[in-house]
């Protein structure tokens, strides 16, 4: 058996190096030429990146024990309770980030900026606006900051209007339906957060703040984000009308004053109806509405309503800088192997191994070719198929073979045309009586 | 056959009570009431003969008849007389024996805060009915005529059946003056809501409550309101927020709550500018869809009238329940989605649930 032999290259070289293995087949400087085939994972550049994906991935599962993500001590101690910012210790704070350069920079930086704030890093947004209806609750999202905020030891303050559970033996629950006025609602959650280092404040409907005597959204958050630094989420329902007619027309809605004071909103979606979303827009068509807005009377929730597959986030990030930056993610339901086991004794689960918030772009549902079928299937105006052809029970297609037999079939009146081309000839009929035919004499004559 | 063989098959999954304390919200329109579907709910609560059960082992559902639960009903727009009745034709329920057997109270929440006294020269407080109605408001004085009990019956809400009460019928039980002075002293006792405000309407319930608790006997028990938006529309100091606290407060010494709103276009869109009471219609429904776990909705078929067809029921579940069950469980897919089937109710009160083009006949 003989093989061609081919001079070494660089490249070679570099393959000798990462596999001495193949030293075997070299010949002088010479190499057998199936050493080309393999160059090209060799190469350079491609060399670089896949190296940075194997480093990205062994970093990325967060060790039990990382001090960046767990919080062994919670307890407050008196003293000031100073901001902590992100720059700490850092010489370089008038650094100005760029643009990112690339795809997978810029969807870096996007999953970097959610996960923090899901994360409860404690600059990164005080109060945090969740908009939900009832096509998607913002439950998923809730229990989502709960999660992180029980595997990072933070203290969790729960004030609901709307439920009579408390969601985790371990959050500290108030029913500020019983009730309460602000002012006791004000000191309940003080006292909740009074020995804690940093706590999560939820409240699960913002609505009854406005509602409620003595009480302004803005004591809440003066309380929280600025007097204990701690992080306010609040969650307001899209598809509750805000009541016009008690109010001082000189105020402003009380949406447009949550939006003012909130530092990330958050939008809740289901993922079934963003996908319907794509499709119509791609094909130039009216958004599809859904539930109460469907028009249909008797509706009150869509049948895909709360996707268990996972909630889309329609994020808008206020950065320090005034900056505002958006993003769309999907957040899948958080399972029991994404956390390590717990570290201390009565916490309910460990560090977080990886995140897996991801952009909406990197989701492969969204991106596939189903959702390109749902495409094709809208602009028939037939949901459901997924192919260009009507669905019946004749078969309308041909195959290769009839194409081709109706390719060879020749068109009765070709002798009439090319008589046509001749001189005075057109519009002669050209009939061949056939046996059946009854010739008729009279017809002529009229 | 007991009245758990009322439900259909196909309907037992969604009637069953979730395991968790909760709140379901049944939804409904002018053509398509959600009368029956409530009754199911009764059947489900109090059908189960456990006598009977265990002697017949059909084997389907041999664990669950175990659960006792009690069952307070408040309705606003239907007396006494249109539930029993109904109870009767189409779940072969014995409410009145419930009742004695303290497995079920009635609060009413109609007769003595919207009707005249059907029979004059009893000993009731010196304030007429419509003055209680009122309230503390006194808004514009309703016509005079109105008070008076010869025109009253003609007048009350639909489907109301007091037409027969004053005859020697079986519905006498509120009418009849004997039975209405009989009230928490008799045998049997009975609720009433005198006015539209939330003070009355938390005493009466929280009285048949503890009323139904007093066996002594650990049981779970589901609270059916029926229409409490009628509140917001005859209060209008009642805000939506008030009133959803109110079914939480209630909801405390209750495990289920089973909240009946009507859902039509009239009651819940917002004109513009929009009035009062179509916000606080619209936001009450919406907050409770919110805060149930369970939505069932009834609404007339979409394609028009059909012989076959009553209407359409949509079930849909909020899945992701306010509790943290991470460690505990896995999910479970696609079970959760929402689903529709369609149902007809014939005369005499049974029901018929089938899928979307099985037809009526299977």
């Amino acid at each position: 058996m003989s093989t061609t032999m081919i001079p070494m290259t660089d490249i070679d070289r570099r393959i000798l190096r990462e596999l001495p293995d193949f030293a075997i087949h070299v010949q002088g400087d010479k190499v057998p030429d199936w050493f080309a085939n393999i160059r090209i994972f060799f190469h350079p550049a491609v060399r670089t990146t896949a190296s940075s994906i194997t480093r990205a991935s062994k970093t990325d599962i967060r060790s039990r024990t990382s001090k960046e993500w767990f919080k062994p001590d919670n307890r407050h101690r008196g003293g000031i309770r100073k901001p902590r910012t992100r720059f700490d210790g850092r010489k370089d704070i008038t650094h100005v980030m760029h643009h990112p350069k690339t795809l997978a920079q810029f969807e870096r930086h996007a999953v970097h900026l959610m996960a923090s704030v899901l994360g409860l890093r404690r600059a990164s947004s005080p109060f945090t606006l969740v908009l939900d209806d009832l096509n998607q609750r913002a439950t998923p999202l809730l229990n989502e900051f709960m999660y992180r905020a029980l595997s990072r030891n933070v203290n969790i303050v729960y004030v609901s209007f709307e439920s009579k559970r408390t969601p985790h033996p371990s959050v500290t629950f108030i029913p500020a339906w019983d009730g309460l006025t602000g002012a006791t609602l004000l000191n309940e959650v003080e006292q909740a957060m009074k020995n804690f280092t940093d706590s999560l404040v939820i409240v699960d409907s913002l609505h009854e703040l406005f509602a409620l005597k003595d009480m302004s959204m803005n004591a809440l958050f003066a309380l929280v984000a600025v007097q204990y630094n701690s992080l306010l989420v609040g969650v307001y329902h899209q598809d509750l009308a805000p009541d016009t007619t008690k109010t001082d027309p000189y105020t402003p809605p009380p949406l447009n004053l949550l939006k003012y004071l909130a530092t990330t909103i958050i939008e809740c979606k289901s993922f079934a109806h963003v996908l319907a979303a794509k499709a119509a827009a791609a094909r130039s068509l009216p958004e599809p509405t859904f539930g109460l807005l469907q028009g249909a009377e008797g509706i009150i929730q869509c049948l895909d309503a709360n996707d268990t597959r996972g909630i889309v986030l329609d994020a808008e990030f206020r950065r320090k800088s005034g900056r505002a930056e958006k993003g769309k993610y999907f957040l899948r339901p958080s399972r029991g192997s994404d956390y390590h086991e717990a570290l201390l004794p009565g916490q309910v689960m460990g560090t977080l191994k990886k995140e897996f918030v991801t952009t909406l772009d990197k989701n492969p549902v969204y991106m596939s070719d189903e959702v390109i079928g749902l495409v094709n299937a809208a602009a028939n105006g037939n949901v459901g198929a997924k192919t260009d052809i009507v669905e019946s029970t004749f078969e309308l297609g041909l195959t290769e073979k009839q194409k081709a037999a109706r390719g060879e079939v020749v068109l009765p009146y070709f002798d009439a045309q090319k008589t046509m081309g001749e001189a005075g000839e057109g519009g002669r009929i050209l009939y061949d009586m056939g046996s059946e035919d009854d010739f008729d004499e009279e017809e002529d004559e009229i | 056959m007991s009245s758990y063989s009322r439900i259909p098959p196909l309907l037992q999954p969604h009637t069953r009570l979730p395991t968790d304390d909760s709140i379901l919200l049944v939804t409904s329109t002018l053509g398509a009431s959600a009368n029956w579907l409530i009754i199911r709910f009764l059947c489900e609560a109090l059908g189960r003969d456990r006598t009977v059960q265990g002697a017949a082992d059909d084997g389907a559902v041999p664990s669950e008849g175990k659960e006792d639960v009690a069952v307070v009903l408040v309705s606003w727009l239907r007396d006494w007389g249109f539930w029993k009745n109904e109870a009767r034709k189409g779940g072969g329920l014995d409410l009145e024996r419930l009742k004695r057997d303290k497995r079920l109270a009635f609060v009413d929440g109609l007769t003595k805060m919207c009707l005249a006294d059907l029979h004059e020269g009893k000993p009731e407080s010196a304030q007429t009915p419509i003055e209680r109605f009122q309230g503390p408001h006194q808004r514009t004085p309703l016509p005079t005529g109105r008070a008076q009990p010869t025109v009253l019956p003609v007048r009350g809400p639909p489907g109301r059946i007091n037409a027969r009460i004053p005859g020697p019928t079986a519905g006498t039980s509120i009418a009849d003056p004997a039975s209405m002075s009989s009230i928490h002293q008799g045998p049997v006792a009975q609720f009433y809501i005198t006015s539209p405000t939330l003070k009355d309407v938390r005493s009466a319930i929280e009285g048949a409550i503890r009323h139904v608790e007093s066996t002594g006997t650990q049981r779970k028990t589901l609270l059916i309101l029926d229409t409490p938006s009628f509140l917001l529309a005859s209060n209008p100091d009642i805000t939506t927020y008030a009133l959803s606290a109110e079914v939480l407060h209630l909801h405390k010494f209750t495990s289920h709550i089973l909240v009946h709103v009507p859902a039509d276009d009239a009651l819940i869109s917002l004109s513009e500018p929009s009035q009062p009471i179509e916000v606080e219609g619209n936001n009450f429904l919406v907050k409770m869809a919110h805060m149930s776990t369970r939505i069932l909705s009834c609404r007339v078929l979409d394609t028009g009238y059909a012989k076959d067809v009553s209407g359409v029921l949509r079930i849909t579940e909020n899945a992701s329940a306010r509790t943290l069950d991470l460690l505990n469980t896995e999910r479970d897919g696609d079970e959760r989605r929402g689903r529709e089937l369609l149902y007809l109710v014939k005369g005499d009160g049974s029901v018929k649930m089938f899928e979307r083009g099985a037809g009526g006949d299977i």
